[in-house]
């Protein structure tokens, strides 16, 4: 939750950083960077386009300052320009797939490779199966430990839509994985 | 025990808490296996993506963003060595005037000794101010020593 000590912080740094304090504004970024990497990395595979696109956020970043209200963490908010960011670079490069969760051709977990593969690298070869958008919910959920607001804030979706958009990312990661765990897709009756 | 298995949704969210607020969804789970296998297969699932390794930049961030960082204008404190040229020049006049109060009274107007007098209370505000600044400014730099 966004604490009063973390806004203390926030408004001390931006305040800093608008009036020319550069190492203010390296602060920002140290304190920022790992969760624009996270999202970031998880949407965008092309490492190179990775190096213009943190370029590109931290500019806007530093750009808006002046029109950030504070109504969010300062962290929160920068996430919310990486994955807007993310959004258009995928939009632009034609790598959105609307409506389509886990359709990606080419990137098949073989049989011989499933069991050679550590639970990690297995995760790994099923969340980069998932759609960015839904790679990144997953991310931000499981590994920043953000709550669905804070990620509907990021998204710019209502929570419950995140909550919803979750469910189906976890469920096609799991039938990634139900092999590897050995569960028979079995016909379940549900209530 | 239930007939029917529980939805996804329901295993989902009971294997992210270990729990479920509705007593019969927990007593399910324990009682039906191909629904407890499911929501350990999530359990196991949920902790292997939280122990996964985090996805970070392979450049350094500041490095490549500070140079870059178009300029703004900083903030001077140019009003600072104003205010204390002109104090000081007050305060010179103020002592000037109230040494030679004596002379002045005899050459001036009767007014002006009253005049000189109220420069003193002036230079003094202007002191005052200063110094408020000063501390402010003292306390900005100790603020921004935390972070380093």
């Amino acid at each position: 939750m966004y604490t009063d000590p973390d806004k203390l912080a926030d408004k001390q740094l931006v305040h800093k950083a608008l009036s020319g304090d550069a190492q203010a504004f390296g602060i920002i970024i140290r304190d920022t960077e790992k969760l624009v990497g996270q999202i970031v990395c998880r949407m965008v595979s092309n490492v190179e386009d990775r190096k213009d696109l943190a370029q590109e956020i931290y500019l806007k970043a530093y750009r808006n300052l002046a029109v950030f209200k504070h109504a969010s963490k300062l962290s929160t908010w920068i996430a919310q320009i990486s994955y807007n960011t993310c959004m258009d670079y995928l939009r632009k490069k034609k790598l959105l797939y609307p409506g389509e969760l886990v359709d990606r051709p080419g990137n098949g977990l073989a049989d011989d490779v499933v069991h050679r593969k550590e639970l990690a690298g297995i995760l790994q070869s099923g969340m980069d199966k998932l759609q960015p958008i839904y790679r990144t919910m997953i991310t931000l959920y499981h590994q920043e430990e953000l709550s669905y607001e804070e990620i509907g804030e990021i998204t710019g979706m209502p929570p419950g839509t995140v909550k919803s958009y979750l469910f189906r990312a976890r469920k096609a990661l799991k039938e990634q994985l139900a092999e590897y765990y050995g569960e028979k897709d079995t016909k379940r009756e549900e209530k | 025990m239930r007939s029917v298995h529980l939805t996804e949704e329901i295993i989902q969210a009971y294997a992210l808490n270990g729990t479920h607020e509705d007593p019969l969804v927990v007593a399910h789970i324990h009682e039906c296996e191909t629904c407890r296998a499911m929501a350990e297969s999530y359990a196991r699932m949920f902790s292997a993506l939280e122990e996964m390794p985090v996805a970070t930049f392979d450049f350094e961030v500041k490095e490549l963003v500070l140079p870059q960082l178009p300029a703004r204008a900083k903030a001077r404190p140019v009003l600072v060595p104003v205010l204390v040229v002109i104090a000081g020049s007050l305060l010179a006049l103020g002592g000037a005037g109230w040494y030679f109060r004596e002379y002045l009274s005899g050459i001036a107007d009767p007014s002006v000794p009253y005049l000189l007098y109220c420069l003193g209370p002036a230079a003094l505000t202007l002191l005052v101010v200063l110094a408020a600044d000063l501390f402010s400014s003292h306390r900005q730099k100790m603020t921004r020593l935390e972070y380093y």
